[in-house]
């Protein structure tokens, strides 16, 4: 027997939030209830997108904090 | 629960840095030489600014064709075999992943039963599996809501098997296993992340998860998946070479990386308190190809694990991991876009703060596989051009000299040179091939003589479409050096025969650019057309060498046994349940009571 339940969707950042449309958002099987929080890592830093060739030349920009 | 930080930060051991400074040493030298005699040779003539960048771009190609080469040798010992690490029944919560984005519900979802069934039968442990969907055709979406009603009925998998269906695919397949992570990932110790067309065995899932248990500061274990049912030409090459060549080159890289190994997407296992700790990938500024969201991003986090201290091992023993290849040229350009954006995409990031410099290197490895082509491809280019904007040869440069003076002959350098490079290509697969005669390997590919006929063939035809390969690297790089992005179509899987006027449409480039490069080797350097004949002939004919390797290969045929592979000699368990499932469940769809509208009709998602 299929266990169907519509639980929730959850936003791109991972919270839950109502579901709007049962349809296009569903959930079969209830998923274990056991939310993380995945940090999100700095790897560059936030500026104006740099070149290819400044890129490729120069590397991108340097150490950027934590 | 496992530790969130590893005890201790791994340094890669003294053996492994020797192994990584004489690769890169020999790699140089060899470049370094190879310039140094087309510099001789150009200079007869005198050496011109273009002879000079010819000469550049010939010592980045031939250090990279030596990287490989060295890559190959090191690889050549097997390793002794690890398994088993321990006979004590595992007992860390599992979850298997299946992201699914627009694929065969019908066929993704048997993998699912096949593995679920399959880790039962190995262990007392209760392994979940979740299919995370990313599908957005409503059609698809809706068959996915059916098989997998049918998924659970066939195993009795409710409350181990799960199915969600995100509303917006925001981060693509790492946003996706991101996603579940974010809501379920405290459930469990290891995740074990698969692709659309992943099958494992019960016995590998329970290995891993024993060898993830066994060592506390390994962050991810990558197993090197074999390439499976091919059908085409083309598709039948790959799975060869994959499997005769890449077991070599693979334990080279895995006796180079030390503990910071590579992630190659899927066919992996996690710990997941370490990959959520370290892994959450940002969002690079500007807009795409080079900011947005990481393609390319299970390199990324590799380097993000090794980075916080993990370990990430690439254990190229473990037996039993699959998954499938394209069966045509065009797919595997398809595919080969979105890599060359993704691996492109890694200049941004590649010094980032506190990364490995293995890590940096694997980053650099990954633009250079993509810009090596560009690189012969400018090459052929400048070569051809010096030669016709050279001044002819001035026999009287005294005026009053009375006998002329000729230039010396240095041909023999250049035909040294060719040699020399022809043979760095073709030496890794030679050593290989001997390799495989010596412990014996050649009998799980049909035996010595057929092995050997397959090796000779898989070297003919990739000299044939290496042309063509080359052409659309080349045009991928460009493309993302324009600013294009190509997006993540999805996949085509199984075989699909191009004709002849689709191949056209996909090549027309390729063979224009062929036509193009030898009316000016024919008009203007007619000498030196013989070189280049190799590469534009197949330029030319790229629509027929298209649509030829494209074509499916009947199992029992002769051209099917040339390029045979341990699973079609004797067919994994996994793969036989796989098929089983999938006929059972292709018979169901047949039913009259099914109806038009069951799933399991339905045409496989297309590109």
């Amino acid at each position: 027997m299929t266990m169907t339940a519509v639980v929730s969707i959850h936003s791109p950042d991972g919270t839950a939030a109502p579901v709007p449309d049962v349809a296009r958002a569903m959930v079969l099987g209830r998923l274990p209830d056991a939310p993380t929080q995945m940090p999100t890592q700095r790897l560059v830093r936030d500026a104006a997108p740099v070149s290819f060739l400044r890129a490729l030349f120069f590397g991108p920009l340097g150490p950027v904090g934590t | 629960m496992s530790a969130t930080a590893p005890r201790i930060q791994v340094k890669a051991p003294r053996r492994v840095r020797l192994v990584r400074a004489v690769a890169v040493a020999l790699s140089l030298t060899t470049g370094g030489g190879a310039a140094a005699i087309f510099v001789q040779y150009s200079a007869v003539n005198g050496l011109t600014p273009l002879g000079l960048v010819s000469a550049v771009f010939l010592f980045f190609s031939t250090t990279w064709l030596a990287w490989g080469a060295c890559l190959g040798v090191v690889g050549l010992k097997p390793f002794h075999l690890r398994r088993p690490f321990t006979h004590l029944p595992p007992n860390g919560r599992t979850v298997v992943l299946v992201p699914v984005f627009n694929e065969d519900p019908q066929v993704t979802f048997a993998r699912v039963a096949a593995m679920y069934l399959s880790v039962n039968k190995a262990t007392a442990l209760p392994v979940h599996f979740a299919i995370l969907s990313d599908t957005r055709d409503a059609a698809i979406a809706k068959a996915e809501d059916l098989w997998f009603a049918r998924l659970l009925d066939e195993t009795g998998g409710a409350g181990r098997i799960f199915y969600r269906r995100r509303a917006q695919n925001t981060g693509r397949k790492a946003g996706n296993i991101e996603d579940f992570f974010a809501r379920s990932g405290a459930a469990y110790d290891f995740a074990l992340i698969l692709d659309a067309d992943s099958l494992m065995e019960g016995d590998t899932i329970v290995e891993m998860i024993r060898r993830m248990e066994a060592d506390p500061d390994l962050g991810l274990l990558q197993s090197l998946p074999a390439v499976v049912r091919a059908q085409s030409v083309f598709g039948r090459v790959m799975q060869f070479a994959a499997a005769f060549f890449s077991p070599v080159f693979s334990r080279g890289l895995a006796r180079m990386q030390g503990h910071t190994g590579p992630f190659w997407g899927h066919n992996a296992m996690v710990r997941v308190p370490a990959f959520v700790a370290s892994c959450g990938l940002p969002v690079l500024s500007g807009p795409p190809p080079f900011g947005g969201h990481i393609l390319s991003h299970d390199y990324v986090e590799a380097a993000l694990l090794a980075r916080a201290g993990w370990k990430v091992r690439l254990d190229t023993d473990l037996k039993g991991s699959y998954e499938e290849g394209p069966e045509s040229i065009v797919e595997h350009a398809k595919r080969d876009r979105r890599w060359c954006q993704g691996n492109l995409q890694h200049l941004r990031i590649i010094a980032a703060p506190g990364l490995r410099k293995w890590s940096r290197f694997v980053f650099l490895q990954g633009v250079f596989s993509y810009i090596a082509p560009v690189l012969w491809a400018g090459f052929l280019i400048t070569v051809v051009t010096d030669r016709v904007t050279a001044p002819p040869p001035d026999y009287f440069p005294d005026p009053h000299q009375f006998f002329p003076v000729f230039p010396s002959d240095e041909t023999a350098k250049a035909i040294g040179l060719a040699i020399g490079i022809f043979g760095l290509l073709i030496m890794p697969k030679l050593l290989t091939a001997t390799e495989a005669i010596v412990t014996r390997r050649t009998r799980q590919f049909g035996g010595t003589f057929n092995a050997l006929l397959s090796v000779l063939a898989d070297f003919i035809l990739l000299s044939i479409m290496a042309p063509v390969l080359m052409a659309y690297q080349t045009r991928s790089v460009f493309q993302v050096l324009m600013g294009r992005d190509g997006g993540w179509p999805p996949n085509r899987r199984g075989g699909a025969t191009l004709t002849v006027a689709e191949a056209w449409e996909a090549s027309r480039f390729i063979v224009f650019s062929g036509v193009v490069g030898l009316v000016v080797a024919h008009f203007l350097t007619v000498h030196i057309i013989l070189w280049v004949l190799p590469v534009l002939v197949p330029m030319i004919f790229s629509p027929l060498i298209i649509s030829w390797t494209s074509r499916l290969v009947a199992p029992s045929s002769h051209r099917a046994r040339l390029f045979t592979t341990p699973e079609e000699i004797h067919t994994p368990p996994i793969l036989a349940l796989h098929d089983e499932i999938l006929a059972r469940w292709e018979k169901i769809a047949r039913t009259p009571e099914a109806g038009a509208d069951t799933p399991g009709l339905m045409e496989p998602a297309r590109a």
